[in-house]
């Protein structure tokens, strides 16, 4: 992975990857990804397990390093850690919180790494529990916190310096319909305020009520891209066609021909 | 978006300092609410402190004495020689130490993701430093004041009460800047070398079996006893010089002053190589089975192979005892082979056996209690491995097994099977084999070659009860990333204690002239003048014997029982 003089940024780009790879051993985990997604856009990324999605998000997050591409997050080549970790937040499918510490404890702790002055991070913290009805069990421990008010309180960690770029594992696993929808709410409020979303979740619907842009990841490779209407359009030539319909065919191993990402479905 | 203070001060180093801060503060607080959750840990620590710190301010205190008195000291060095070559093998000590707890433990972080998607490496590695630096004072400042408190009481002098607790600060903070980047890249070596991570579990045991090795062969005393000179020419030795500064032993200023200066040279070095080897190591890919940088010697399909081996057992198994023993006791041995780790806790009483093994390999001659000895051990080990924790052992795998077609019968006999098979052939050529170099006449070789199979049989059944009643059902770390279930530390107290009951019960009826020596150290041990003569010993253990027989029935009767009406709460 190099960023040379001819491997600058687009400017108009919040994330933007060019022939980004990654290898473990002999397995391909992410094969010549090519992305360009623009500035306050909820982008979908969808795909089987095993895909690839987490281990384009750990790179983009700069936690893993790419055997070989380029990749840029706001600006930043991924290669400038600090620079690049100023720019974002990052809710991982496994919630990052200290299970000895109370809810408010990790907010602040958090707040804290991020500069954000005491006063101003204690208001938001209380708005931030009040509005995911944590508040309540704000100074309690985490460790007796069920699944859903862990990935509450993850998302709220990922939000709470208000980051250009906010990388989504699962936001709404193991959460109830209540809860989901305070998640997608936050996430469609977020995308008004100019901030690019990457969305990475098996709950198609949300993909579908929220992107403005969808990616498909199968085996590693991009096998499709597109505006949600697009994809399903694509997919079968049916009016009826749904956003499920088009992740099936797209990520089924037995075709017997292979989809061609560039001719059939890239945008 | 949030104002950041950075826009403010400006100043990246503060900034870094202060994160370091916040990130060593937090771990810190989190170590401590987890130690006292753990209440086993307070305890130890406690131990720690009071027993070192007590026995060490004690002698401190007369040793202070004599040299308040103007006593000739019991070396041939001066206070000070002595002082500075102490000083440095204790930082060396104390070094090893914490390059052994960041291979272990210390060189991964907690909650990496959540850390290292905030802050730049060398804050995430200020943080640690933090922590660890504040976690070792836990130790050194309280023992190191008790020490001083000692001396100064003995001697009549006070500068160490001042001195003392700075010193504790700056041989920690050394001590960890050094050690830790040390052990981190160690600790790369040991997980992201694909050889080395592959072949963990066996490197594990033969590091620690040569570390018992240099510690009973008398090689680490030689060798710290050879480099006491010459180490107290190292800057180490520089901190004696600061703790007896204005002390009547003469501590060189110059060198006190030294000794100060070697924290910030010390730590800012750290941060730099650590910050390098971390950016190696927290980044690095993890080490996959089936990956191009496979050894050739490693089979990839070495499970499936088993699992065929294993199915056939299974299934000729199943033909004798039931499909559903047969399942139960074919997992238990997967689950034990798959961790070895949790081996090594069979391996803890033989640690006491150390001495005894180098004795036979050097002498040629095996004692005659050895093989009673490792009756014993295989009776001891075939429990904790098979039946000391059923209902943990079956880990994510119980609910499915509990709403199984298989019942306490079955789930408790497959247990106390999987042990038999395994330790009674294992135990009785060992026991048979030190027998024959004992050698034992044919008489006792035949009762041990029996017993050995009747105790581990006797001792699993008793096993098995004292497990379902103290289960345990969360892995516990051996390091940090390599956990294992073991039994409770209530079942593993249960089950020595009635092994060391049966024992000194089955010794005394079989030994009566045991007998009035057991009711003199039992009359001693009894409180208020009461006493016990020899026939109540004689008595007594011919009484408990039918209990202790009862005993493992009983406990087999629960066992099932407690199976059957098992909930998970």
């Amino acid at each position: 992975m190099s960023a040379g003089p001819h491997d600058t940024p687009d400017d108009s780009l919040a994330i933007e990857t060019r022939g980004l790879t990654k290898r473990f051993g002999d397995v391909d985990a992410v094969t010549d990804l090519d992305l360009a997604i623009p500035s306050g856009v909820v982008y979908g990324f969808l795909g089987p397990n095993g895909s690839g999605k987490t281990t384009t998000m750990r790179m983009l997050t700069t936690l893993t390093r790419p055997t070989s591409g380029d990749a840029f997050v706001a600006g930043s080549p991924i290669t400038d850690r600090d620079a690049v970790i100023d720019h974002i937040g990052y809710l991982p499918e496994s919630p990052p919180v200290f299970e000895e510490l109370t809810a408010r404890e990790n907010l602040r702790y958090v707040a804290s790494l991020h500069d954000i002055p005491r006063s101003e991070a204690d208001a938001e913290i209380d708005e931030y529990l009040d509005r995911f009805g944590l508040a309540d069990a704000a100074d309690r421990r985490v460790e007796g916190y069920s699944k859903g008010m862990r990935q509450k309180l993850g998302l709220v960690q990922a939000i709470i310096h208000e980051p250009d770029v906010i990388f989504l594992d699962e936001p709404t696993s193991g959460l109830d319909p209540r809860a989901a929808r305070t998640v997608k709410d936050l996430i469609a409020e977020l995308a008004d305020r100019d901030v690019t979303i990457f969305l990475s979740t098996h709950i198609l619907s949300v993909v579908d009520e929220l992107a403005d842009r969808v990616a498909v990841l199968h085996n590693g490779g991009l096998v499709a891209e597109g505006s949600p209407d697009e994809l399903k359009h694509r997919a079968e030539a049916t009016v009826e066609s749904t956003l499920e319909d088009a992740f099936l065919q797209l990520t089924d191993d037995h075709d017997d021909e292979p989809v061609e990402p560039e001719d059939e479905v890239m945008a | 978006m949030s104002t950041p203070t950075e826009s403010t001060d400006g100043n990246s180093g503060l900034r870094t300092l202060r994160h370091g801060l916040t990130l060593g503060r937090v771990d810190v607080k989190r170590s401590v609410r987890k130690s006292i959750d753990r209440k086993s840990q307070i305890l130890a620590y406690a131990v720690v402190v009071l027993l070192f710190g007590g026995l060490g301010g004690y002698g401190s205190y007369i040793f202070g004495r004599e040299v308040g008195l103007g006593g000739d000291l019991p070396f041939d060095y001066t206070m000070l020689e002595v002082a500075r070559g102490a000083f440095a093998l204790l930082w060396l000590f104390f070094a090893v130490i914490v390059v052994v707890r960041t291979v272990g433990t210390r060189g991964t972080l907690e909650n990496d993701v959540g850390i290292l998607s905030v802050v730049p490496t060398r804050e995430a590695v200020l943080g640690v430093l933090f922590g660890e630096l504040v976690l070792a004072l836990a130790y050194t400042l309280p023992l190191l004041s008790v020490l001083a408190v000692g001396y100064s009481a003995g001697a009549g002098t006070y500068t160490l009460l001042v001195t003392a607790p700075i010193v504790a600060v700056v041989a920690a903070a050394t001590a960890v800047s050094f050690a830790y980047p040390i052990g981190l890249a160690i600790r790369h070596v040991v997980t992201r070398i694909p050889f080395v991570a592959r072949h963990k579990g066996p490197l594990i045991v033969l590091v620690f079996l040569a570390y018992m090795g240099l510690i009973l062969s008398d090689v680490l005393g030689n060798l710290a006893a050879t480099i006491f000179e010459p180490m107290q020419q190292a800057p180490t030795a520089w901190f004696a010089d600061l703790l007896l500064l204005g002390s009547a032993a003469g501590g060189t200023p110059l060198r006190a002053a030294l000794a100060l200066a070697l924290v910030p040279a010390f730590g800012v070095a750290s941060v730099l190589v650590t910050t390098r080897v971390a950016d190696h190591h927290w980044f690095a890919d993890p080490v996959l089975a089936g990956t191009e940088d496979d050894d050739t010697d490693v089979d990839p399909n070495t499970d499936r192979h088993d699992d065929g081996f294993l199915l056939r057992v299974e299934d000729a198994l199943g033909g004798v005892v039931g499909r559903g023993t047969a399942a139960v006791t074919v997992l238990a041995w997967k689950r034990a082979a798959r961790a070895p780790l949790k081996l090594l806790y069979v391996a803890y009483p033989l640690l006491f056996a150390i001495g005894f093994i180098a004795d036979i390999v050097q002498t040629g001659e095996v004692p005659a209690f050895a093989p009673a000895g490792a009756l014993l051990f295989a009776a001891w080990a075939g429990a904790v491995v098979f039946t000391l924790n059923p209902l943990g052992d079956q880990g994510s795998a119980l609910p499915a097994t509990v709403l199984s077609r298989v019942g306490g019968r079955q789930f408790i006999g497959a247990h106390v099977l999987a042990g038999a098979i395994v330790t009674v052939p294992i135990g009785v050529v060992l026991v048979v084999a030190l027998a024959l170099a004992v050698p034992l006449d044919a008489d006792q070789l035949t009762a041990v070659a029996i017993g050995t199979p009747a105790s581990v049989l006797v001792g699993s059944l008793f096993a098995v009860g004292i497990g379902m009643l103290f289960p345990r059902y969360e892995a516990v770390n051996i390091t940090r990333s390599t956990k294992a279930v073991v039994p409770s530390l209530l079942a593993f107290l249960a089950y020595s204690l009635f092994l060391v009951l049966v024992v000194a019960a089955a010794g005394i009826v079989y030994e009566p002239a045991v007998e009035p020596f057991v009711a003199a150290i039992a009359s001693w041990l009894l409180p208020f003048g009461w006493s016990v003569t020899a026939d109540t010993v004689g008595l007594a253990a011919r009484g408990a014997l039918v209990p202790l027989a009862i005993a493992p029935f009983a406990s087999v009767w629960y066992a099932v029982r407690r199976f059957d009406t098992v909930t998970l709460d």
